[in-house]
C-alpha cells in the first residue's frame, strides 16, 4: 500500500480506514468488525467477544492476530478488547505506518491540557473585552479581534494530512463492507448502516438487532466521541458455570451468584 | 412427563454463543446451567427462545446430591425457581458430590457405588424432589477413578436409584464413553442395566485423549465413538431428546450445525 499520487486508489484495510476516521479506538473497532465478518470471532448479546476456535488461523494483519491472541481461551467484553488493542504495539505500528505514508500527523491524541486552558482563557478575555470596548472605547475591539485570532491559531490541528483526508473521503463515499462501515462510523452507527453494506455475515447487524452497542464503554477510545460508544457498561465478568469437563463441576456456583468458574458434564 | 416426550435435538445454551444458538437451524430445545441464571433477570436470548416456543431445561451442577453433607435447600429452591421462570417441564443434576467437609471440589466427583452411598443419595434426591416443582433427572458422570469396595455396577446403581426415588435419567453418552476408556465401564452392559423407559434425554459432548486418559472436555469435536454409543442407545430406545454440550473453544456456526446434524442423523436412523 505504497503512497501514490492518488492514494485513495490503493487498497486500504478497514483498520487503516478506521484509524483515519477515528484513531486507534476506531481502528480497533474496525478490526473487531473485520474479524466478525471473517467468522473469526463472536460477539454475544451481552457484548462478550470470543474467538471462534480454528487454531489461530485467519488473521489478516498483525493487529487482528493480536486481538485473536488476546481472546484465546477467554471471553472478553468489547470495551476491553478495544482498549487493549488501542494500547498495543501493533496499533502503534499501524499509526507509524500511516505516518510514514503521509496519511496522518505524527501526533495523535487530544491537545494538552495547558493549550486547552489557554484557548478558553483567550476566549473569555475576548468576551470581556467586548463589554470593555462598549463601555470605554470601541477601538478596544481590536484587542477582541486579536484575542480571538490567537485562540483560533491555537485550535487543534487536523490529524489527517491532505492525502489522509482524500483516502478517508474516498472510503466514505465507497464503503466496501460492514467492516468499512464500522471503520467509518463506529460500532454503533456502523451497525445501523450495515444493512446496506455488502457483507451479510456480520453478526451484530444480521442477528443482533436488539443488541445495544451503547451499553459498552469504550473508555478513552478516540472512537467514543460521537457515535460509537458511551460510558455505561454492562460488560462484566465472562466467567460462569459451564457444563464442561468430564468431572468438573460447579461447586463454587451458588444459587445467588452468576459468576463461578466451574463446570460440569 | 407429558409434554416433553419428544424434545428433539438441542444444544446447551451458553452466553458466549447465544446468537449462534438463536440462529442455528434445527435447535429443538436448549439447556441452561441453572446456577448461571438470575430469577427475574433472564438473559435476553433465553427470553427470545422461550418466546419462540423453544423448551428451556435447567441443568444444575451444584446440588451435590451424592454428598454426605446436608442438601443445600437454597440451591434446590433456586433450581426450582429457574424451572418455573422458564416453564421447564423438568430439571436435572448429576449423580455426584461436589462438596465435603466445607470444601468445594470444583469437580463432579463420582460417588462410591456402595449401598450405604446409595442410601445417602436416595435420601438427598428425595429431599430435593420434595422441594422442586417439577420432576428431577439425574446424569451419570465421567469419572477418572472408581472408589474401592463398590458393590454395584454403575448401571445397577442408577437402576436402583430410579427404582427407589422415581427420578428420571439423563444419560450422557460421552461420559459413558469416557468411563469405558478410563475405568473400563462396559457401555452395552450399562445400557442393559438402566431402566431406559425412565430416560429423560441424552447428552453428547466432545473430548480428547491426553496420554492414557480420555478427557470429556466439552471443548473438542464429538468423536465418532461417542456417536456410536449414542447409536447403541438409540437401537434400544428412542430418546425423547438428545443435546449437544459445548462449553469452550467454540467452533464456527457451521461446525456446530454439523455436529447437531450428525446427532440428528443417528437419532433419525432408528426412527425410520
Amino acid at each position: 500500500m505504497s503512497q501514490s499520487s492518488a492514494p485513495h486508489r490503493a487498497t486500504w484495510s478497514a483498520e487503516e480506514i478506521g484509524f483515519l476516521s477515528g484513531g486507534p479506538g476506531r481502528a480497533a473497532e474496525a478490526v473487531l468488525a473485520r474479524l466478525l465478518d471473517g467468522g473469526l470471532v463472536r460477539i454475544s448479546r451481552e457484548g462478550l467477544v470470543t474467538a471462534v476456535h480454528q487454531n489461530g488461523y485467519g488473521a489478516s494483519s498483525p493487529l487482528e492476530a493480536y486481538v485473536l491472541a488476546g481472546l484465546r481461551g477467554a471471553a472478553r467484553p468489547i470495551n476491553q478488547v478495544v482498549q487493549v488493542a488501542m494500547a498495543s504495539h501493533e496499533m502503534g505500528a499501524l499509526h507509524a505506518s500511516l505516518v510514514q505514508r503521509g496519511m496522518v500527523q505524527r501526533q495523535w491524541g487530544r491537545p494538552r491540557g495547558g493549550k486547552i486552558a489557554l484557548r478558553v482563557l483567550l476566549f473569555l478575555l475576548a468576551f470581556v473585552s467586548v463589554f470593555v470596548a462598549f463601555a470605554i472605547d470601541t477601538r478596544l475591539f481590536l484587542v477582541t479581534a486579536l484575542l480571538v485570532f490567537l485562540a483560533v491559531l491555537l485550535r487543534k490541528p487536523g490529524r489527517l494530512t491532505r492525502n489522509g483526508k482524500t483516502v478517508w473521503l474516498h472510503a466514505l463515499r465507497n464503503p466496501r463492507s460492514s467492516a468499512d462501515s464500522v471503520a467509518l462510523f463506529g460500532l454503533r452507527r456502523g451497525k445501523q448502516r450495515m444493512n446496506t453494506a455488502t457483507s451479510t455475515s456480520y453478526i451484530a447487524s444480521s442477528s443482533c438487532s436488539s443488541y445495544d452497542w451503547s451499553h459498552h464503554n469504550c473508555g478513552g477510545s478516540s472512537s467514543c466521541s460521537g457515535s460509537s460508544c458511551n460510558s455505561s457498561s454492562s460488560c462484566g465478568s465472562s466467567s460462569s458455570c459451564s457444563s464442561s469437563g468430564s468431572s468438573c463441576s460447579s461447586s463454587s456456583c451458588s444459587s445467588s451468584s452468576s459468576s463461578c468458574g466451574s463446570s460440569s458434564s | 412427563m407429558v409434554g416433553i416426550k419428544d424434545l428433539g435435538v438441542g444444544i446447551g445454551w451458553r452466553s458466549e454463543i447465544d446468537l449462534t444458538v438463536e440462529r442455528l437451524p434445527g435447535v429443538d430445545f436448549v439447556e441452561v446451567v441453572a446456577e448461571n441464571l438470575h430469577i427475574g433477570h433472564l438473559p435476553e436470548s433465553v427470553t427470545l427462545l422461550l418466546e419462540r416456543g423453544v423448551p428451556v431445561l435447567p441443568h444444575a451442577v451444584s446440588l451435590s446430591l451424592g454428598g454426605a453433607d446436608p442438601v443445600d435447600l437454597h440451591r434446590v429452591e433456586h433450581l426450582g425457581a429457574v424451572a418455573e421462570a422458564v416453564g421447564a417441564p423438568m430439571v436435572s443434576d448429576h449423580v455426584c458430590f461436589v462438596r465435603a467437609g466445607g470444601l468445594d471440589s470444583g469437580h463432579l466427583m463420582p460417588v462410591p457405588r456402595t449401598r450405604d452411598a446409595l442410601d445417602v443419595l436416595v435420601a438427598n434426591v428425595e429431599l430435593a424432589q420434595a422441594n422442586l416443582p417439577v420432576p428431577l433427572a439425574l446424569e451419570n458422570v465421567a469419572a477418572l477413578l472408581e472408589w474401592p469396595d463398590g458393590e454395584l455396577s454403575e448401571g445397577q446403581f442408577l437402576a436402583e436409584l430410579v427404582e427407589r426415588t422415581d427420578c428420571w435419567l439423563l444419560v450422557d453418552v460421552a461420559n459413558l464413553y469416557a468411563n469405558a476408556r478410563n475405568i473400563g465401564t462396559d457401555p452395552e452392559r450399562f445400557l442393559d442395566e438402566i431402566p431406559l423407559e425412565r430416560l429423560a434425554y441424552v447428552h453428547v459432548a466432545g473430548g480428547e485423549q491426553h496420554g492414557d486418559i480420555y478427557h470429556d472436555t466439552h471443548a473438542h469435536a464429538v468423536l465418532p465413538e461417542v456417536l456410536e454409543v449414542l447409536d447403541e442407545l438409540c437401537s434400544r430406545v428412542a430418546p425423547p431428546g438428545v443435546l449437544l454440550e459445548r462449553d469452550d473453544n467454540y467452533p464456527s456456526d457451521t461446525e456446530i450445525a454439523s455436529e447437531l446434524a450428525a446427532i440428528r442423523a443417528v437419532v433419525d436412523k432408528h426412527r425410520g
